[in-house]
């Protein structure tokens, strides 16, 4: 992986102005959590539990786990009674590489009680105003299936893998194989591409109502029996994923039956299967209150902050490349 | 047989697709929120020319070609292939007419150029960015013509015909740029 010259490449990748403006949105967002009554809080980041979830690996260190999220910590203290809570802090996720992802990267999550997805959505708006200091900045809203129906005049709840597969044909995109006939992976792959690019240039667009398929930990709503959704949303800017947050799954069972089925995935996909977090299990049966909860990325959020940068690189001190 | 996952995807790799010998011209990571991660990639079939785009799914391998670059010096044609012989090995061998392209039109006997070779067997021939040819006929110039920056053909040693300027006379060696195939300057003595 490393060449004789990226080691004699000591300097950070990014210049000490872009750091202290950082530095200053950072301080910033903490007064915002401050003034909101949020309190902050530190996780473990090695734990003996990890991600199940078949396309997000984690670094596995002397029989432990780096986080790819703080998401069960942070539920567990709810559980355990905390109120509202949020933590800043690195995240861990292999493999995941380019001008938009660093393996290593620093995430914002924060977690309120007795609300849902959708007045989350409004204070992840509230938040966004106050850091760009300009309360005309708005987040669009549309669910998922009037998103791809708006832009590709297919109807989700009553369409297969075929009608994705030669929409993306059509607009350019080639089509693995091994894809070809995987309805959520289909949709993963417009939803990166074409779609991604259907978006609003420079402006942020919140998608909600998640295929009930890719609900992750979030709960369900069966109200409409043709198109069951998750309560989860992503925030974007323009093509570039910022957020995604839940109306929380409280369920333990029904959370572990997720977890099993993301470890039997895996072992179809002859990747390694994953400890299931028995802790954050127990704590889902010992009742975590209703609450909805996002994770921000926060150097993609000083990408769209500082306009003048224009890959990860440049907002972190050392880049993956030369960590 | 070798192969390469996405995550080792990188411009100038060089893999199979399709039972032909590929070069990665670009390769974006896309992940979109907690799906699938694909990598979508430029390629270059190095047979062809032709630039594709493929996507693979993460954590996807394809098998890696065996090509590589070498540094070979050009000996003579027959006609039908061209000789190159490793300066190294002393070993030579024949490249089609098709794997030598563009470029034999600026192969000249004893050059160093660079010729891929895929599975040990010639795929295509780069010649120098700059050569230098000597001019074997042009029309004869008019002296005191350079400022007006007019052109004239003139037929290389190579049989390469290129524009020089009016002042260049038969005989003398020019530079030239292959990439543009354009003349480059006078060559001094």
């Amino acid at each position: 992986m490393q060449d004789s010259q990226s080691l004699t490449d000591w300097r950070p990748s990014a210049d000490v102005i872009t750091l202290k403006r950082r530095a200053e949105i950072i301080r910033r967002l903490r007064d915002w959590f401050y003034q909101q009554n949020i309190l902050e809080v530190e996780t473990p980041q090695l734990s003996c539990g990890a991600t199940t979830d078949p396309n997000i690996e984690s670094f596995g260190i002397n029989g432990r786990y780096l986080r790819t999220s703080a998401e069960f910590a942070l539920k567990r203290l709810l559980a355990a009674g905390c109120p509202d809570v949020y933590e800043l802090g690195k995240v861990f996720r292999c493999d995941e590489s380019g001008r938009f992802h660093n393996p290593e990267f620093t995430m914002l999550e924060w977690y309120r009680l007795g609300i849902d997805h959708h007045q989350l959505i409004s204070e992840t708006e509230q938040l966004l105003r106050f850091l760009h200091k300009d309360d005309s900045v708005n987040v669009e809203r549309i669910s998922y299936r009037d998103f791809w129906m708006q832009n590709t005049n297919i109807d989700l709840a009553f369409a297969g893998a075929e009608q994705i597969a030669s929409w993306l044909v059509s607009a350019g995109i080639d089509v693995p194989v091994s894809i070809r006939t995987n309805f959520d992976e289909l949709q993963d792959l417009a939803m990166g591409t074409a779609l991604a690019n259907a978006m609003i240039a420079d402006r942020y667009t919140c998608i909600y109502d998640y295929p009930a398929s890719q609900a992750s930990l979030a709960s369900i709503d069966r109200s409409n029996p043709d198109w069951p959704v998750a309560n989860r949303f992503e925030i974007y800017y323009g093509s570039v994923e910022l957020a995604n947050g839940f109306y929380e799954l409280t369920d333990g069972a029904e959370q572990l039956t997720r977890f099993e089925a993301d470890n039997a995935a895996r072992e179809k996909n002859n990747q390694e299967s994953r400890p299931i977090d028995q802790r954050f299990i127990e704590a889902l049966y010992s009742g975590l209150p209703e609450c909805a909860g996002v994770a921000v990325g926060v150097d993609r959020l000083m990408m769209i902050l500082l306009d003048d940068v224009k890959s990860l690189q440049e907002i972190v001190s050392f880049n993956w490349e030369r960590a | 047989m070798a192969s390469y996952s996405t995550n080792e995807f990188k411009g100038g790799l060089k893999i199979m697709q399709d039972g032909d010998p590929c070069s990665i011209v670009e390769n974006e990571f896309v992940k979109p929120g907690k799906g699938q991660a694909f990598s979508r990639v430029k390629i270059r079939n190095l047979k062809t020319g032709r630039v594709v785009e493929k996507t693979f799914k993460s954590g996807e391998t394809v098998e890696a070609a065996d090509v590589m670059d070498t540094n070979m010096q050009y000996l003579y044609t027959d006609g039908e292939f061209w000789h190159f012989m490793d300066p190294n090995s002393f070993e030579q061998m024949g490249a089609s007419e098709t794997a030598v392209g563009d470029a034999k039109q600026w192969l000249k006997e004893q050059d160093t150029v660079e010729v891929t070779l895929w599975n040990g067997v010639p795929l295509s021939v780069t010649a120098p960015n700059f050569v230098e040819l000597q001019i074997t006929q042009t029309d004869p110039g008019l002296k005191g013509d350079t400022a007006q920056g007019g052109t004239k053909p003139a037929t290389m040693e190579t049989g390469a015909v290129i524009k020089v300027p009016l002042f260049i006379e038969e005989g003398e060696v020019i530079k030239i740029d292959t990439r543009s195939g354009e003349y480059a300057g006078r060559v001094k003595e």
